[in-house]
């Protein structure tokens, strides 16, 4: 057996986005690994079939991500193999199709517009997403400079969005004709097709993009669009069309917890737009928040059938299907212990992409795992043992701990507590690459979902107002029950990280208690005030999270803010951060290292280039592994030399 | 040429401009060799070449050009050395410095030395030379620069930043965690470059010694946070030996200067207040002993602004000859050239109002590049003891000829705060008395810094665009001595006062002012102001708030410099004091901002960086008031004077089509 390395992660292959041919014989998928040559990802596709089992590759340029069936049971994904033709057409999309039965890709067709999805309506139309430049951005542009004169102006992953719009078209093969669907100003969340009739959420803004889409019905044959819900009316989540009249939407009003109550499920009258209650429901749907940085790719979340809609959902540590059917029954369709990542249903069969026991993304039909592309027995897979504990808030806490790789009971060993981000995600217990190194090097690993994780519903998972305070105190009642259980563990050699709302526990954590000897802050936030604004989400997620805005009250801002404690910080802390994570911006981390520098803290900073948010999860493989060893080093400074832990005289 | 054949400024006509600097005098005072810059507007850059001009006969010729030539130094009373990349593969990304020797007196330039690094600055030390350049103090070592072409790692510089330090990025310089600006000493007959200044001591001034045996410098050494207190130092080039002359228990020591070979001039501060002015010192070496010299409440150095001004100069010089040591000073809103006597005492040398950017002196001959009535910086020949100006070139004459310039108009009041204020005002190109028209308040930078009569382009642009252009020194600005400059822990109060009432002023002067129809304007603090302006008051109907602080609670800790200055300015760090941080933010009153606001910033800007612009727009913008934000990439905090011409025309574009939306002028 190999040790689980910082490498390691470049020689998983990553699963993801199966979906079922129109006959239902064979289903394809993708299946990405990370490129240290080029400091990328390669992805394929490929087909399993249904009689007898075998899979085969089909493409092998590792430039295919994402695919459509078309109704001939062909496959069509975009790409760019052809250099010259495509470098000028830079606005444009070329889609290549290939047979499963042999012979290579051959071009298709080429889209103008830089197009993100496709879906496949019939023989001859694909709905197609595509991001498209308004006019005050196409005028005299301008690489020099940007314009910004909107809210949001940037997004984390696609850079300055500043009069860029998802829309929504319809491509009509035949013809070659591209229709626009949503309106021009538009951007387009989520459709959900049913025959020739496109149900979609859109939010139409000039100024600020504010937080409820509006809910539209376009019928494709006659070109009529109609609005069924006015943006900023109600919130949504997941839509089903799942009947000529009738969609069913998931829906939250107001109520004592704001935004931060799950939605319940609604029927919306296709005629009237009118919404009524179907089935009251405290998970989250339409994905999974299942933590995991070995996996890699989409994949379908949400699927509508005739009064029926299946969708992912997080409850208690685990991403489940399930189904909600018309009269308003809830369904678990796949309820195993850890993370349904995205799935297809069929005439009655069901393949689930996911990662189960200590496996990575591999696919289920019906139950039966059908692909082993990562041979996990190779690998030093370190167990974690499971505790619950009774929180000081009545609440039970489900958390782990990873023995260190050759553990000798009796030894003592450094140990690193690792906290989530989100707040509304979970911990599980799915592979996780990066813990499973640090286990590998030699610590304990412990980790739990405390107050404002997701998957026990809204009482536990809303902490508006409350940063800092019932999470915080979870966290440390875990460290002290951990450590009471495992005295391995040398209570003098605990580090602490965690990224994002992680990053800004971590921040929280080293102003408020000593009891960790060193602690790796990753994509963090220090100061609500300047998240709020300079976050892509800053204008929403600020008063969703903080129970208000800088201009309603700062103050409570600034008392939910990790660097109005800084002064007592003794923790040498390491700070992690892209240059282009337009979620939590770098000015939250540099606000930190500037703190503690000047406080004389040990402090460092690693600051990655052209990475977003997600450098932990698909940042370039260079990166992640400076990422990585950065933080290791960093932990093995503080916690492992000789003289570790001891009191300075 | 008639009056009515002149063309009105434009902002394109910075491509006519020609940019005169880096003046030095050949040993026999013959001849003085300097540096002109011209911006390229094909090319998107500037261009240099090296020029001599002869104080006796006026004949002034280009010495070179070809693959850009700069910072020109005397070799003998003939010769010049230059530094050009005309030889050079590529110029980005190559680690050296290659001389070029001319004669002024005829003859192309010849291949004289290659030095093995970014050269900052040389001087010649005996027969060896010394060299500015920078350091890595890195412990680890490994590929240092570019790709090892096997290597399948990150490398550090290309994909990702280790941040060790405070100040972590420095403006205008990059990233500066574990870099320092260091002293070599270069032997030309071997190439080899020895290091002089010890580790972790970042060079902030040196000179070298009347006989070339003696480096002094000045500058912090830490491997942490770099404080202000600074050491001053002796290298001996005979023996090789160092030793610290002065403890570090001054703060900003610079502006060192040898006084011969045995006294050395520099000053520091003690940096308590902010507008503090350095204190000035001798220090003797022969003695082992330093003085105080009487204190005169003034900085050394030129602080008044223009964006017509590239390149830089001396700003103290010792004139061996006269046993005077000569220096800038900014006086109200003019720099002089000041005369300092064994005793300390100062004289102002020059009477002329403008500005002197840089000079040298040479027994009873000064020559300097001044900026005098409304011309660009041009070479002058100084008389020392009567301050008689003689110019020497004439680079931009014409232009200035054939163009309607706008001559500012000084007054002075009384104000309320019990000081005399200065302020001026511009008139549109064309000017009707009787006629209303909108106006353009213009606040400077700094905020210690000053604005005077000298020839400023962009508010030569809005003149012709048919506006006022008015502006004054506010408390806290240069020129007016430590108390005025002092305005600690009251930014947005004493400042803002001072503006409201010199607007009022102007509106009593100048009734064909459209009170209504005013704008405001400014860079840094100037840019600091605008975003308060539009929190404080509805009075004024437009604002371009440019490389601006809007949050102090950030401002202080993710710029290069604000750990310190701006903790002095506010007088507590936000854990410190959060409400004293917040209530002098600009961000705290954004809420309330009807001025429409256009904010201009440069995304390499690490004085006053983006996020405060950032925040600033998001503010206002979700006020419902009318924002919008101009970022420039890879540019520095000053795209207004020497970023790349394209910038720098964008950036005019821009703030004279918000002020033509809002303030509707007819011109």
């Amino acid at each position: 057996m190999n040790a689980i390395k910082i490498e390691t992660f470049t020689r998983f292959q990553f699963v993801s986005n199966p979906s079922f041919a129109p006959d239902g014989q064979s289903l394809a998928f993708v299946v990405q690994r990370g490129d240290l040559e080029d400091n990328d990802y390669k992805g394929d596709l490929y087909l399993y079939r249904c009689d007898d089992g075998r899979v085969r590759r089909l493409t092998t340029a590792g430039d295919a991500k994402s695919y459509v069936w078309t109704h001939r049971g062909t496959l069509l994904f975009p790409a760019s193999r052809d250099k010259n033709k495509e470098d000028k057409e830079k606005d444009s999309t070329s889609y290549y199709e290939i047979s499963p039965d042999g012979g290579e890709a051959a071009r298709a067709f080429t889209l103008p517009v830089k197009a993100t999805g496709m879906y496949r309506v019939d023989e001859d139309r694909y709905l197609v997403m595509a991001v498209t430049e308004l006019a005050k951005r196409k005028e005299g542009k301008d690489e020099a400079y940007e314009v910004v004169d909107e809210i949001p102006f940037w997004f984390n992953g696609k850079g300055f969005t500043n009069g860029l719009r998802n829309r929504l078209y319809c491509y009509r093969v035949s013809t070659g004709e591209l229709t626009p669907i949503s309106e021009e100003s538009a951007d387009v969340d989520t459709y959900s097709v049913r025959g020739s009739k496109v149900l979609y959420k859109a939010y139409p803004w000039t100024d600020i993009h504010d937080q409820y889409d509006g809910i539209y019905l376009c019928d494709l044959d006659t070109g009529e669009n109609r609005c069924l819900l006015e943006k900023d009316t109600r919130r949504t989540g997941m839509i089903g069309f799942w009947a000529d009249d009738e969609a069913v939407v998931a829906s939250g009003v107001d109520n004592p917890h704001g935004n931060g109550k799950y939605m319940d499920f609604y029927t919306m009258n296709l005629e009237t737009g009118r919404m009524n209650l179907l089935a009251e429901y405290d998970y989250s749907s339409g994905s999974g928040s299942v933590g995991s940085d070995a996996r890699l790719g989409g994949g379908r979340t949400v699927k509508a059938g005739d009064g029926i809609c299946y969708f992912v959902t997080t409850r208690g540590d685990s991403a489940h299907l399930y189904a909600i059917k018309r009269d308003g029954t809830l369904e678990g369709i796949v309820t195993d212990r850890g993370s349904c990542d995205s799935f297809d249903v069929k005439d009655g069969h069901v393949v689930v992409c996911g990662l189960y026991g200590d496996r990575l993304a591999e696919l289920y039909l019906d139950g039966t795992q059908i692909t082993e592309f990562n041979d996990m027995s190779q690998w030093q897979v370190c167990p974690r043992k499971e505790y619950t504990m009774k929180a000081g808030d009545g609440y039970d806490l489900t958390g782990w701990v990873m023995e260190p790789a050759g553990y000798e009971p009796g030894k003592k060993y450094p140990a690193i507590l690792h906290i989530h981000g989100g707040p509304r995600t979970v911990f599980g217990t799915v592979f996780h690459h990066e813990m499973q190194m640090w286990a590998n090097a030699g610590y304990f690993v412990f980790f739990t979902n405390p107050r404002g994780s997701d998957g026990f519903g809204t009482e536990f998972g809303d902490i508006n107002g409350k940063y800092g305070t019932v999470d915080y105190d979870n966290l440390m009642e875990f460290t002290d029950y951990v450590l009471d259980r495992e005295p391995d563990i040398d209570r003098e050699r605990v580090g602490v990280t965690g990224g994002s709302y992680g990053g800004f526990m971590t921040n929280w954590i080293i102003g408020h208690t000593d009891r960790f000897r060193a602690a790796a802050s990753q994509r963090s936030i220090a100061n609500w005030i300047s998240f709020e604004y300079m976050s892509d989400i800053g204008h929403t997620f600020t008063k969703d999270n903080q129970a208000a805005f800088a201009c309603e009250d700062v103050e409570k801002l600034w008392f939910h803010s990790p660097i109005k404690y800084i002064e007592g910080c003794r923790t040498p802390t390491l700070f992690v951060h892209s240059d282009q994570d337009y979620r939590c911006n770098i000015a939250e981390g540099m606000e930190m290292f500037a703190a503690l520098k000047v406080l004389g803290v040990d402090t460092r900073m690693l600051v990655v280039k052209g990475e977003t948010h997600e450098l932990s999860r698909s940042g370039r493989p260079r990166n992640r592994i400076v990422r990585m060893r950065e933080i290791l080093n960093w932990m093995d400074r503080y916690l492992k030399t000789e003289d570790a832990g001891k009191e300075e005289q | 040429m008639g009056q009515t054949e002149k063309r009105p400024v434009r902002r394109e006509d910075l491509f006519q401009f020609r940019f005169v600097s880096e003046v030095s005098l050949s040993p026999d005072r013959e001849w003085a060799v300097y540096a002109v810059n011209q911006a390229d507007e094909e090319e998107n850059r500037y261009h240099s070449s090296i020029w001599a001009v002869n104080g006796r006969t006026k004949e002034n010729r280009m010495l070179a050009a070809r693959g850009e030539a700069k910072s020109p130094i005397w070799l003998d009373e003939k010769t010049v050395l230059f530094a050009s990349g005309r030889d050079a593969k590529k110029e980005e990304g190559n680690n050296e410095t290659v001389y070029y020797r001319i004669a002024v007196d005829g003859g192309e330039a010849v291949k004289a030395m290659t030095v093995p690094a970014k050269v900052e600055k040389l001087r010649r030390l005996g027969s060896d030379w010394l060299v500015m350049a920078t350091a890595d103090e890195k412990e680890e070592t490994g590929p240092k620069d570019g790709k090892d072409s096997g290597s399948l790692e990150a490398v550090e510089g290309e994909d990702y930043h280790i941040y060790e330090e405070l100040p972590f990025w420095f403006n205008g310089k990059g990233i500066r965690s574990r870099k320092r600006c260091a002293l070599y000493l270069f032997r030309e007959e071997t190439g080899e470059l020895t290091r002089i200044t010890p580790k972790y001591l970042e060079t902030v001034s040196f000179d070298v010694s009347s006989d070339k045996t003696k480096v002094a410098y000045c500058g912090p050494v830490y491997d942490s946070v770099m404080p202000r207190t600074c050491g001053l130092y002796l290298y001996d080039v005979g023996t090789g030996d160092t030793k610290q002359l002065v403890a570090e228990d001054l703060c900003d020591v610079n502006q060192v200067c040898f006084m011969g070979n045995d006294r050395i001039f520099y000053t520091g501060s003690t940096y308590e207040r902010v507008g503090k002015h350095p204190r000035y010192y001798v220090w003797d070496l022969s003695e082992g002993s330093g003085v105080q010299l009487p204190y005169c409440d003034r900085s050394v150095g030129n602080s008044v602004g223009s964006d017509a001004k590239f390149g830089g100069g001396r700003s103290v010089a010792y004139c061996e000859e006269r046993d005077t040591l000569y220096l800038l000073q900014t006086l109200w809103g003019d720099c002089k050239l000041m005369a300092m006597d064994r005793a300390g005492i100062l004289r102002e040398v020059t009477d002329v109002p403008g500005s002197v950017t840089g000079f040298d002196v040479k027994g009873d001959i000064v020559i300097m590049t001044a900026m005098r009535g409304q011309h660009l910086a041009e070479v002058y020949r100084l008389n020392p003891d009567d301050g008689r100006e003689e110019k020497l070139t004439g680079f931009n004459d014409e232009y200035l000829d054939s163009h309607k310039i706008s001559e500012p108009e000084a007054f002075r009041y009384e104000s309320k705060n019990g000081f005399e204020m200065e302020g001026y005002v511009i008139r549109p190109a064309d000017y009707e008395p009787g006629k209303k028209y909108p106006a353009v308040l213009e606040i400077h930078g700094g905020p210690k810094t000053a604005s005077g009569s000298v020839f400023f382009h962009e508010y030569q642009c809005l003149a012709s665009d048919g506006y006022f252009v008015i502006y004054s020194n506010p408390r806290g600005s240069d020129g007016r001595g430590e108390k005025f400059a002092d305005l600690t822990e009251v930014f947005g109060g004493d400042d803002f006062e001072d503006l409201l009432e010199f607007t009022d002023q102007v509106l009593e002067r100048c009734p064909d002012i459209d009170g209504r129809r005013i704008g405001i304007c400014g860079g840094s603090y100037g840019g600091f102001m605008c975003n308060w302006m539009v929190g404080h008051t509805d009075r004024f109907a437009a604002a371009v708030s440019q490389r601006s602080i809007s949050n102090y609670l950030t401002k202080c800790l993710y710029t290069d410099i604000g750990y310190y200055a701006n903790r002095l300015q506010m007088g507590a760090f936000p854990w410190e004091d959060f409400h004293k941080v917040w209530s002098m933010s600009p961000l705290s009153g954004a809420h309330r901002a009807e001025t429409p606001l256009l904010l201009l910033q440069s995304d390499e800007d690490y004085r006053c960086w983006m996020g405060d612009a950032v925040q600033m727009f998001s503010a206002v913008k979700r006020r419902g008031t009318d924002a919008r934000l101009v970022l420039f990439h890879g540019e520095n905090h000053d795209l207004s004077r020497s970023g790349k011409p394209k910038n720098r025309m964008t950036r005019l574009r821009e703030l004279e089509g918000w002020f033509e939306r809002y303030l509707c002028p007819e011109a």
